[in-house]
Protein backbone atom coordinates (compact mmCIF):
# COMPACT_ATOMS: atom_id res chain seq x y z
CA UNK A 1 0.00 0.00 0.00
CA UNK A 2 1.27 3.46 -0.88
CA UNK A 3 2.09 5.78 1.96
CA UNK A 4 0.34 9.11 2.38
CA UNK A 5 3.50 10.96 1.38
CA UNK A 6 3.84 9.03 -1.89
CA UNK A 7 0.24 9.85 -2.80
CA UNK A 8 0.81 13.51 -1.94
CA UNK A 9 3.95 13.58 -4.08
CA UNK A 10 2.07 11.95 -6.95
CA UNK A 11 -0.55 14.72 -6.85
CA UNK A 12 2.21 17.35 -6.65
CA UNK A 13 3.74 15.90 -9.84
CA UNK A 14 0.29 15.76 -11.47
CA UNK A 15 -0.24 19.48 -10.74
CA UNK A 16 2.57 20.45 -13.16
CA UNK A 17 0.91 19.12 -16.37
CA UNK A 18 -2.42 20.50 -15.14
CA UNK A 19 -0.88 23.98 -14.87
CA UNK A 20 0.83 23.67 -18.27
CA UNK A 21 -2.49 22.60 -19.80
CA UNK A 22 -4.28 25.51 -18.06
CA UNK A 23 -1.79 28.01 -19.52
CA UNK A 24 -2.00 26.48 -23.02
CA UNK A 25 -5.81 26.35 -23.14
CA UNK A 26 -6.01 29.72 -21.39
CA UNK A 27 -3.70 31.36 -23.93
CA UNK A 28 -5.83 30.03 -26.83
CA UNK A 29 -9.02 31.27 -25.15
CA UNK A 30 -7.46 34.68 -24.45
CA UNK A 31 -6.24 34.96 -28.07
CA UNK A 32 -9.63 36.12 -29.30
CA UNK A 33 -10.16 38.99 -26.82
CA UNK A 34 -6.48 39.99 -27.11
CA UNK A 35 -6.77 40.07 -30.89
CA UNK A 36 -9.99 42.08 -30.66
CA UNK A 37 -8.29 44.59 -28.36
CA UNK A 38 -5.52 45.03 -30.92
CA UNK A 39 -2.75 43.96 -28.56
CA UNK A 40 0.17 42.51 -30.48
CA UNK A 41 3.82 42.22 -29.51
CA UNK A 42 5.27 42.22 -33.02
CA UNK A 43 3.51 43.07 -36.19
CA UNK A 44 4.52 42.80 -39.82
CA UNK A 45 4.19 46.39 -41.18
CA UNK A 46 3.19 45.02 -44.60
CA UNK A 47 0.48 42.84 -43.09
CA UNK A 48 -0.69 45.69 -40.85
CA UNK A 49 -1.25 47.98 -43.80
CA UNK A 50 -3.46 45.31 -45.36
CA UNK A 51 -5.57 44.77 -42.25
CA UNK A 52 -8.45 46.82 -40.97
CA UNK A 53 -7.44 48.82 -37.92
CA UNK A 54 -8.62 47.40 -34.63
CA UNK A 55 -10.95 49.13 -32.21
CA UNK A 56 -8.01 49.84 -29.87
CA UNK A 57 -5.87 51.32 -32.65
CA UNK A 58 -8.67 53.57 -33.83
CA UNK A 59 -9.45 54.79 -30.30
CA UNK A 60 -5.82 55.67 -29.60
CA UNK A 61 -5.01 56.96 -33.05
CA UNK A 62 -2.36 54.27 -33.62
CA UNK A 63 -1.59 53.57 -37.25
CA UNK B 1 19.58 41.92 -25.52
CA UNK B 2 18.70 38.73 -23.62
CA UNK B 3 22.36 38.11 -22.73
CA UNK B 4 22.94 41.73 -21.67
CA UNK B 5 19.87 41.72 -19.42
CA UNK B 6 20.85 38.33 -17.91
CA UNK B 7 24.36 39.69 -17.19
CA UNK B 8 22.79 42.76 -15.54
CA UNK B 9 20.58 40.57 -13.31
CA UNK B 10 23.54 38.35 -12.36
CA UNK B 11 25.58 41.42 -11.38
CA UNK B 12 22.69 42.58 -9.17
CA UNK B 13 22.59 39.15 -7.45
CA UNK B 14 26.38 38.91 -7.16
CA UNK B 15 26.79 42.34 -5.56
CA UNK B 16 23.84 41.92 -3.18
CA UNK B 17 21.51 44.34 -4.96
CA UNK B 18 18.60 41.95 -4.58
CA UNK B 19 16.21 44.75 -3.63
CA UNK B 20 16.88 46.41 -7.01
CA UNK B 21 16.32 43.06 -8.73
CA UNK B 22 13.03 42.73 -6.82
CA UNK B 23 11.85 46.15 -8.02
CA UNK B 24 12.82 45.37 -11.63
CA UNK B 25 10.82 42.12 -11.53
CA UNK B 26 7.83 43.81 -9.85
CA UNK B 27 7.87 46.62 -12.44
CA UNK B 28 8.01 44.04 -15.26
CA UNK B 29 5.10 42.09 -13.75
CA UNK B 30 3.08 45.29 -13.33
CA UNK B 31 3.54 46.27 -17.01
CA UNK B 32 2.72 42.73 -18.20
CA UNK B 33 -0.44 42.64 -16.04
CA UNK B 34 -1.57 46.02 -17.48
CA UNK B 35 -1.50 44.49 -20.97
CA UNK B 36 -3.30 41.32 -19.91
CA UNK B 37 -6.03 42.99 -17.81
CA UNK B 38 -6.71 45.92 -20.13
CA UNK B 39 -6.68 43.59 -23.16
CA UNK B 40 -9.39 41.48 -21.57
CA UNK B 41 -11.42 44.37 -20.17
CA UNK B 42 -11.34 46.03 -23.62
CA UNK B 43 -13.93 43.48 -24.68
CA UNK B 44 -16.60 44.72 -22.30
CA UNK B 45 -15.83 48.44 -22.01
CA UNK B 46 -14.25 51.35 -23.85
CA UNK B 47 -10.46 51.34 -24.37
CA UNK B 48 -9.93 54.27 -21.96
CA UNK B 49 -11.90 52.62 -19.13
CA UNK B 50 -10.18 49.27 -19.82
CA UNK B 51 -6.77 50.93 -19.52
CA UNK B 52 -7.66 52.69 -16.25
CA UNK B 53 -9.31 49.66 -14.61
CA UNK B 54 -6.67 47.31 -16.10
CA UNK B 55 -3.91 49.43 -14.55
CA UNK B 56 -5.70 49.34 -11.18
CA UNK B 57 -6.09 45.53 -11.40
CA UNK B 58 -2.42 45.20 -12.41
CA UNK B 59 -1.41 47.32 -9.41
CA UNK B 60 -3.54 45.15 -7.08
CA UNK B 61 -2.08 41.90 -8.49
CA UNK B 62 1.52 43.17 -8.24
CA UNK B 63 0.92 44.45 -4.69
CA UNK B 64 -0.57 41.07 -3.65
CA UNK B 65 2.43 39.21 -5.11
CA UNK B 66 4.81 41.58 -3.35
CA UNK B 67 3.20 41.54 0.09
CA UNK B 68 1.76 38.03 0.21
CA UNK B 69 3.67 35.70 -2.17
CA UNK B 70 2.07 32.50 -0.82
CA UNK B 71 2.25 29.54 -3.21
CA UNK B 72 -1.43 29.56 -4.21
CA UNK B 73 -1.38 33.34 -4.87
CA UNK B 74 1.80 32.94 -6.95
CA UNK B 75 0.28 29.97 -8.85
CA UNK B 76 -3.10 31.55 -9.68
CA UNK B 77 -1.68 34.92 -10.75
CA UNK B 78 1.28 33.21 -12.46
CA UNK B 79 -0.92 30.94 -14.59
CA UNK B 80 -3.10 33.93 -15.54
CA UNK B 81 -0.07 36.06 -16.46
CA UNK B 82 1.57 33.22 -18.42
CA UNK B 83 -1.64 32.62 -20.41
CA UNK B 84 -1.97 36.34 -21.20
CA UNK B 85 1.66 36.80 -22.25
CA UNK B 86 1.64 33.59 -24.34
CA UNK B 87 -1.55 34.79 -25.98
CA UNK B 88 -0.06 38.18 -26.91
CA UNK B 89 3.04 36.59 -28.46
CA UNK B 90 1.01 33.80 -30.10
CA UNK B 91 -1.33 36.16 -31.95
CA UNK B 92 1.65 38.28 -33.08
CA UNK B 93 3.92 35.61 -34.56
CA UNK B 94 3.28 32.89 -37.12
CA UNK B 95 4.41 29.33 -36.26
CA UNK B 96 7.71 29.42 -38.24
CA UNK B 97 9.28 32.37 -36.32
CA UNK B 98 7.86 30.89 -33.09
CA UNK B 99 9.61 27.56 -33.80
CA UNK B 100 12.91 29.39 -34.47
CA UNK B 101 12.49 31.35 -31.21
CA UNK B 102 11.74 28.14 -29.28
CA UNK B 103 14.82 26.38 -30.69
CA UNK B 104 17.09 29.35 -29.87
CA UNK B 105 15.76 29.64 -26.32
CA UNK B 106 16.10 25.86 -25.77
CA UNK B 107 19.77 26.00 -26.76
CA UNK B 108 20.32 29.03 -24.53
CA UNK B 109 18.53 27.32 -21.60
CA UNK B 110 20.60 24.12 -21.98
CA UNK B 111 23.89 26.08 -22.10
CA UNK B 112 22.94 28.27 -19.11
CA UNK B 113 21.90 25.29 -16.94
CA UNK B 114 24.46 22.59 -17.89
CA UNK B 115 27.52 24.52 -19.08
CA UNK B 116 27.81 28.05 -17.65
CA UNK B 117 25.32 27.25 -14.81
CA UNK B 118 24.44 30.94 -14.49
CA UNK B 119 20.73 30.09 -14.72
CA UNK B 120 21.02 28.23 -11.40
CA UNK B 121 22.55 31.31 -9.74
CA UNK B 122 19.77 33.43 -11.21
CA UNK B 123 17.08 30.96 -10.08
CA UNK B 124 18.54 30.82 -6.56
CA UNK B 125 18.45 34.62 -6.32
CA UNK B 126 14.86 34.67 -7.50
CA UNK B 127 13.79 31.95 -5.02
CA UNK B 128 15.61 33.58 -2.09
CA UNK B 129 13.80 36.84 -2.83
CA UNK B 130 10.43 34.97 -3.12
CA UNK B 131 9.96 36.59 -6.51
CA UNK B 132 6.75 35.42 -8.14
CA UNK B 133 8.00 34.47 -11.61
CA UNK B 134 7.45 30.74 -11.17
CA UNK B 135 4.78 28.27 -10.14
CA UNK B 136 5.20 26.41 -6.87
CA UNK B 137 3.66 23.02 -6.04
CA UNK B 138 3.99 21.95 -2.39
CA UNK B 139 4.94 18.36 -1.62
CA UNK B 140 4.37 18.57 2.13
CA UNK B 141 1.34 19.40 4.25
CA UNK B 142 1.30 22.85 5.86
CA UNK B 143 3.86 24.16 3.38
CA UNK B 144 4.32 27.93 3.08
CA UNK B 145 6.37 29.48 0.26
CA UNK B 146 6.82 32.67 2.31
CA UNK B 147 8.16 30.76 5.32
CA UNK B 148 9.90 27.73 3.76
CA UNK B 149 10.96 28.76 0.23
CA UNK B 150 11.83 25.41 -1.35
CA UNK B 151 13.66 24.20 1.72
CA UNK B 152 17.21 24.67 0.37
CA UNK B 153 19.28 25.72 -2.62
CA UNK B 154 18.64 24.36 -6.10
CA UNK B 155 22.27 24.91 -7.07
CA UNK B 156 24.23 21.77 -6.12
CA UNK B 157 27.49 23.76 -5.99
CA UNK B 158 26.23 26.26 -3.42
CA UNK B 159 23.87 24.05 -1.44
CA UNK B 160 24.81 23.28 2.17
CA UNK B 161 21.81 21.06 2.59
CA UNK B 162 22.76 17.39 2.91
CA UNK B 163 19.27 16.02 2.33
CA UNK B 164 18.51 14.59 -1.12
CA UNK B 165 17.02 17.09 -3.58
CA UNK B 166 13.82 15.08 -4.02
CA UNK B 167 13.13 15.69 -0.30
CA UNK B 168 12.62 19.40 -0.94
CA UNK B 169 9.34 20.85 0.23
CA UNK B 170 8.08 21.95 -3.21
CA UNK B 171 8.43 21.57 -6.97
CA UNK B 172 9.16 24.73 -8.95
CA UNK B 173 8.74 25.61 -12.59
CA UNK B 174 9.68 28.98 -14.12
CA UNK B 175 6.93 30.93 -15.90
CA UNK B 176 9.09 30.85 -19.05
CA UNK B 177 8.72 27.07 -19.17
CA UNK B 178 4.94 27.51 -19.23
CA UNK B 179 4.89 30.47 -21.61
CA UNK B 180 7.18 29.23 -24.41
CA UNK B 181 5.31 26.08 -25.55
CA UNK B 182 2.01 27.95 -25.06
CA UNK B 183 3.11 30.59 -27.59
CA UNK B 184 3.38 27.85 -30.23
CA UNK B 185 -0.01 26.41 -29.21
CA UNK B 186 -1.69 29.83 -29.59
CA UNK B 187 0.13 30.63 -32.82
CA UNK B 188 -0.90 27.22 -34.23
CA UNK B 189 -4.53 27.81 -33.19
CA UNK B 190 -4.59 31.29 -34.78
CA UNK B 191 -2.56 30.78 -37.97
CA UNK B 192 -3.16 27.10 -38.86
CA UNK B 193 -6.87 26.59 -38.18
CA UNK B 194 -8.83 23.43 -38.92
CA UNK B 195 -9.03 19.76 -38.14
CA UNK B 196 -9.28 20.01 -34.38
CA UNK B 197 -11.91 20.82 -31.79
CA UNK B 198 -13.49 24.27 -31.99
CA UNK B 199 -10.83 27.00 -31.97
CA UNK B 200 -8.07 24.51 -31.06
CA UNK B 201 -6.73 23.28 -34.41
CA UNK B 202 -5.03 19.94 -35.09
CA UNK B 203 -1.48 21.43 -35.05
CA UNK B 204 -2.37 23.19 -31.76
CA UNK B 205 -3.58 19.87 -30.27
CA UNK B 206 -0.34 18.27 -31.50
CA UNK B 207 1.70 21.02 -29.79
CA UNK B 208 -0.29 20.56 -26.53
CA UNK B 209 0.22 16.77 -26.51
CA UNK B 210 3.89 17.17 -27.47
CA UNK B 211 4.59 19.66 -24.69
CA UNK B 212 2.84 17.40 -22.15
CA UNK B 213 5.02 14.47 -23.31
CA UNK B 214 8.08 16.75 -23.00
CA UNK B 215 6.99 17.69 -19.47
CA UNK B 216 6.72 13.97 -18.62
CA UNK B 217 10.35 13.50 -19.71
CA UNK B 218 11.38 16.60 -17.76
CA UNK B 219 9.65 15.45 -14.54
CA UNK B 220 11.29 12.03 -14.85
CA UNK B 221 14.69 13.74 -15.20
CA UNK B 222 13.97 16.15 -12.33
CA UNK B 223 13.14 13.19 -10.05
CA UNK B 224 16.83 12.23 -10.19
CA UNK B 225 17.43 15.28 -7.98
CA UNK B 226 19.57 17.39 -10.34
CA UNK B 227 18.24 20.71 -11.71
CA UNK B 228 17.27 20.36 -15.36
CA UNK B 229 16.83 22.78 -18.26
CA UNK B 230 13.08 22.82 -18.85
CA UNK B 231 12.88 24.34 -22.31
CA UNK B 232 14.63 21.63 -24.43
CA UNK B 233 12.09 18.85 -23.64
CA UNK B 234 9.08 21.20 -23.44
CA UNK B 235 9.82 23.14 -26.63
CA UNK B 236 11.11 20.04 -28.43
CA UNK B 237 7.90 18.15 -27.63
CA UNK B 238 5.70 21.10 -28.64
CA UNK B 239 7.53 21.56 -31.97
CA UNK B 240 7.40 17.83 -32.77
CA UNK B 241 3.71 17.67 -31.86
CA UNK B 242 2.95 20.76 -33.96
CA UNK B 243 4.75 19.28 -36.99
CA UNK B 244 2.85 15.97 -36.68
CA UNK B 245 -0.47 17.86 -36.35
CA UNK B 246 0.38 20.08 -39.32
CA UNK B 247 1.37 17.02 -41.39
CA UNK B 248 -1.93 15.30 -40.55
CA UNK B 249 -3.87 18.50 -41.37
CA UNK B 250 -2.31 18.85 -44.81
CA UNK B 251 -2.87 15.18 -45.77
Amino acid sequence: MRSKEQIREFFAILAMPVMLLAVEIGSVLLAMPMNASGYAVFEDPHMRSLKTQSHFQIRYGLS
Amino acid sequence: MLLVFTAFLLILIQYRFKRVLGWIIRASLFIAYIYVFSGLLGLIMSAESALVIGTACAGAATFLLWKYPEWYVVDILGVFLAAGVASMFGISLEPVPVILLLILLSVYDAISVYKTKHMLTLANGVIEGRMPIMVVVPKKEGYSFIRDGIGGSIDPDTSNDESPKHDRAAYLMGLGDLIMPSILVTSAAVFTPGGGMGIVSLPAIGAILGSLAGLGILLYAVHSGRPQAGLPPLNGGAILGFLIGWFLLTQ
